[in-house]
């Protein structure tokens, strides 16, 4: 194992593609072992392509760009620019609103990230804010579509973890609202004492509000119906991604008449990039996932970490602060691949609900994709807003601030993650 | 140890035929002298039942619990284990699957199919309809979609009893019943209890339609490897786990149901001799109709 | 030629991605109609690692796979083209090896079902070995351009010029 994660290491330092890296050090398992045969390996990838909620990965994948196309995501951003563009800080405040508001269309936060950089980031610049504030703040706030539902984080987690989609989904609601209060909390701060604040801005009249509502109300209607769709027994979790695909068509072509044939094409070109992109990493993940179980890994590590602490939640907090280190270097969507099946039956073990866990990791890995030294979120929204990394890190400690004060409330009160889950489940 | 094996289980440690597993693990180490390690991975951890035999087939020490279903595939005779109504309770099924029939076509799996079984007497109970309502007769299952796993021979059984087979993974079934995905399932009673799914159904039905008798089996290249008196043991420790684990099953069963009933869910007994009726064609729909009175009449000796 | 492939390769993912979606939607609407369609999500199923390599191949070929450049990013740019050679022929040797495998393993286990469907399983481990070509020549392709562009300091896997890895998640 030692060697595995040695060879993993030293190819991704390297520069290696992230799937090769795992590939080549996964099947090296294979290669080592005098039991396994090699061809199992190959067992491994293909099979991990078998896994009914593995699908819900291409669905939300594509409904993403259908949603970009479909006129979706223009209008959730007229929404927020008409509901906060007045408050203190503005348009960091419509940056975390429409991030929210994403969130409940797509599952991905550096998709996010990187829209909104092209979408808000030179206005804000135009504006007076400062690009390390602009940057800073589009990119930690698409750390809320991490928890709201549909999350590709929560979705792998749950299947990797063997945990409950369904209830993952509600579980990550009230986290991602709370986070989005926090940030706006932190960036009306640092506004208010920058002078961010447009003189000439009115708050909306109640018509304005009415009427941006009523121009978006598909969008905004969407992650509604989602989970009422899972509650009501239409779709089971791993369908829903299918039926968030036809709506966004259906929206497009006749609702908001904004998606063409060309279109369709168009982000189902970008969808199958992105699907071949994440899902190689996916499958050849599944060779070290059955290494990590076949050498019992996990009871290794559970006897280290039991061993030197008792309190559950303290245990917890172990994990997620050695997550929080291993997200500085490493991509989220590996992390959560790799280390859910060391850690759930760990926390398990203790008597840890792995539905409030889950929260707690996605939003500590994804963080990781926000901060340096690899961060995808960070550098995607870096290049496009042209800001140095530097100015980054320094505007972006308020926005962290609130982050682990709210990680440690999450840990501390389960009941704002569980209170919907259980009230549904 | 100078030999492992790695043993593969769909079921959790709390099931009644883990303690089966457990002592022949520990059997098999104390007669070796530690020659021979088994190691056990429960809830599936090595992979779907076929990812393990396909494993065992490619020379991996690793052993898998399936039932004769999984096996049909390569050994047709197999998948009539899982036919309707074959027999009832553990001891009937027990003389089929140590007779010498039965060891003709594990002879013939190994030749063939580069698998071992080990023993085929792990007896998991009978299969029982869970429902949201309560049920008498084939009538009353029309319409209603009851997850089944995805054989043929379950899904002729289940569409013969008059309910519409829907298959689904076993795992998927607790929130699909309850959020009305599908409205009934069907399972031995360790299951049902193992997967909660007294929360979610009003009713058992107990019907038996399937005796769910299972297997340990490995591959034919790592047993092949082993030296006789090593083969010897594991062979027969595996028989006597067999027993420990399906004794330890029935004795279960009353507590279970106790259980179950306790959670709330009627559970009813009645007259199978229409679904018996009912099913009677999916013998011969599937090509087991010569087999069904030879394997009949072997259980009833 | 390369472009008329690539076209192919893409017309052929969308339609898999597009039958996916067909599938299990109609999956999900015929089961609550009292229909179910049994073969549906299996042939989805069957569909998706497919997809799943086709789009790891075209992503390939416009470097938009995932990768670290914390610590290469600061070398020279020949010394980054000899280093990405050297890591594209690691990557090759992998590929080839899961192609040898993956044929063996195909043929191992011919008789295995998929699902309830009556098909072979060798139609889903198939795509290992067959996808592991298609990489392949992703590769080989990038590795010709590179060699080609190399006084432009064009590399195999990273995209250079305007910009880091592609939009990932
Ligand atoms: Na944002
Ligand atoms: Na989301």
């Amino acid at each position: 194992m030692i060697t595995i994660s040695l060879v993993f290491l030293a190819f991704l330092l390297l520069g290696m593609p992230v799937a090769f890296a795992i590939g080549i050090s996964g099947f090296l398992f294979f290669v080592l072992s005098d039991v396994m045969p090699t061809s199992i390996g190959v067992q491994k990838i293909a099979s991990v392509s078998q896994s009914f909620p593995l699908l819900a990965v291409p669905f939300f994948v594509l409904a993403g760009h259908l949603m970009n196309e479909s006129g979706i995501t223009e209008r959730l951003f007229r929404f927020s620019h008409v509901a906060v563009s007045w408050m203190a800080g503005g348009l960091a405040q419509v940056s975390i609103i429409l991030s929210t508001l994403m969130g409940g269309v797509s599952g991905s936060a550096v998709a996010d990230a990187a829209m909104e950089a092209r979408v808000l980031g030179p206005t804000m610049i135009e504006k007076g804010y400062s690009r390390g504030y602009s940057a800073a703040v589009i990119a930690l706030s698409s750390l809320i579509t991490a928890t709201i539902p549909p999350s590709l984080g929560l979705i792998l987690y749950g299947y990797v973890g063997n945990v409950s989609i369904g209830r993952l989904f509600l579980a990550g609601i009230v986290p991602g609202l709370l986070m989005m209060v926090f940030l706006m909390v932190a960036a009306y701060v640092v506004a208010r004492r920058r002078g961010y604040v447009d003189a000439a801005a009115k708050r909306p009249t109640a018509r304005a509000l009415f009427s941006a509502t009523l121009d978006a109300k598909w969008a905004i209607a969407f992650p509604i119906l989602l989970v009422v769709s899972i509650r009501g027994g239409v779709f089971t979790p791993s369908e829903v991604g299918a039926f968030a695909v036809v709506y966004a068509v259906l929206v497009g072509l006749f609702a908001h008449r904004a998606l063409t044939p060309a279109k369709m094409l168009r982000a189902a070109g970008h969808a199958v990039e992105d699907i071949g992109m994440i899902m190689l990493i996916i499958l050849m993940s599944g060779m070290i996932g059955f290494a990590i179980i076949f050498d019992q890994v996990p009871q290794a590590i559970a006897g280290t970490l039991l061993g030197g602490l008792s309190q559950p939640q303290m245990i917890v907090a172990a994990i997620l602060a050695m997550l929080f280190v291993a997200g500085l270097f490493v991509e989220s969507t590996v992390l959560v691949l790799l280390l859910t099946p060391i850690f759930v039956p760990i926390i398990q073990k203790i008597g840890f609900d792995p539905v409030h866990f889950g929260i707690l990791m996605m939003t500590i890995v994804t963080l990781g994709s926000m901060t340096p030294p690899v961060g995808v979120a960070m550098y995607t929204v870096c290049s496009l807003i042209d800001c140095r990394v530097e100015d980054y890190i320094r505007e972006s400690i308020p926005f962290l601030v609130a982050i682990v004060v709210l990680v440690a409330l999450l840990l501390f009160v389960p009941q704002l993650s569980l209170f919907l889950p259980n009230l549904a489940f | 140890a100078d030999y492992t094996l790695n043993v593969n289980t769909a079921l959790t440690p709390e099931d009644p035929l883990f303690k089966g597993l457990e002592a022949f693990r520990d059997t098999v180490a104390a007669r070796t002298d530690g020659k021979v390690e088994i190691r056990i991975f429960p809830s599936s951890q090595l992979g779907k039942d076929e990812d393990v035999l396909e494993q065992a087939r490619a020379g991996a020490p690793v052993a898998v619990v399936v039932d004769g279903g999984r096996l049909a595939v390569f050994q047709k005779e197999f998948g009539a284990l899982g036919a309707p109504f074959l027999a009832s309770g553990y001891d009937g099924i027990r003389k089929v699957v140590t007779s010498d029939l039965f060891a003709d076509w594990v002879k013939q799996l190994h030749d063939t199919a580069g698998l071992q079984v080990l023993s085929f007497n792990w007896w998991q109970g009978e299969r029982h309809l869970l429902t949201k309502k309560p049920v008498a007769s084939p009538a009353d299952l029309a319409g209603v979609r009851m997850r089944t796993p995805g054989a043929p021979v379950w899904m002729e059984t289940i569409r013969a009893m008059g309910a519409t087979p829907t298959p689904m993974g076993w795992t998927e079934v607790y929130s699909a019943l309850q959020q009305g995905v599908i409205d009934a399932a069907e399972a031995q009673h360790p299951a049902t209890l193992g997967a909660k799914l007294d929360e979610v159904i009003t009713h058992i039905t107990k019907t038996g339609h399937i005796n769910l008798i299972t297997g340990l089996v490995a591959g034919a290249a790592w047993y092949d490897s082993l030296p006789e008196d090593l083969r010897q043991i594991v062979s027969e420790e595996a028989l006597k786990a067999g027993d420990i684990a399906s004794y330890g099953t029935q004795d279960a069963l009353s507590s279970i149901e106790a259980k179950l009933t306790e959670n709330g869910v009627t559970i009813a007994e009645i007259d199978t001799t229409v679904f018996r009726e009912a099913t009677a064609p999916v013998y011969d729909m599937l090509g087991y109709g010569d087999l069904r009175d030879t394997l009949r009449g072997i259980a009833a000796q | 030629m390369t472009a008329r492939l690539a076209r192919l390769e893409l017309c052929v993912a969308v339609a898999l991605l597009a039958a996916i979606v067909v599938l299990v939607f109609a999956a999900a609407l015929m089961r609550f109609f009292g229909r179910p369609l049994i073969w549906s999500v299996d042939l989805a199923q069957l569909l998706f690692i497919w997809l799943c390599f086709l789009g790891a191949a075209r992503a390939l070929r416009s470097r938009a796979h995932l990768g670290v450049d914390l610590i290469v990013r600061h070398l020279p740019a020949r010394r980054r083209q000899a280093l990405e050679f050297a890591l594209a022929a690691c990557c090759l040797a992998f590929l080839a090896v899961l192609f040898v495998e993956g044929i063996d393993l195909t043929l191992l286990n011919r008789q295995r079902l998929f699902g309830d469907s009556g098909l072979s399983y060798a139609y889903v481990t198939v795509a290992v070995p067959v996808g592991s070509l298609l990489l392949a020549a992703s590769i080989l392709a990038n590795m010709v351009e590179a060699w080609c562009g190399r006084d432009k300091g064009l590399l195999v896997f990273t995209r250079t010029g305007n910009g880091q890895a592609g939009d990932g998640l």
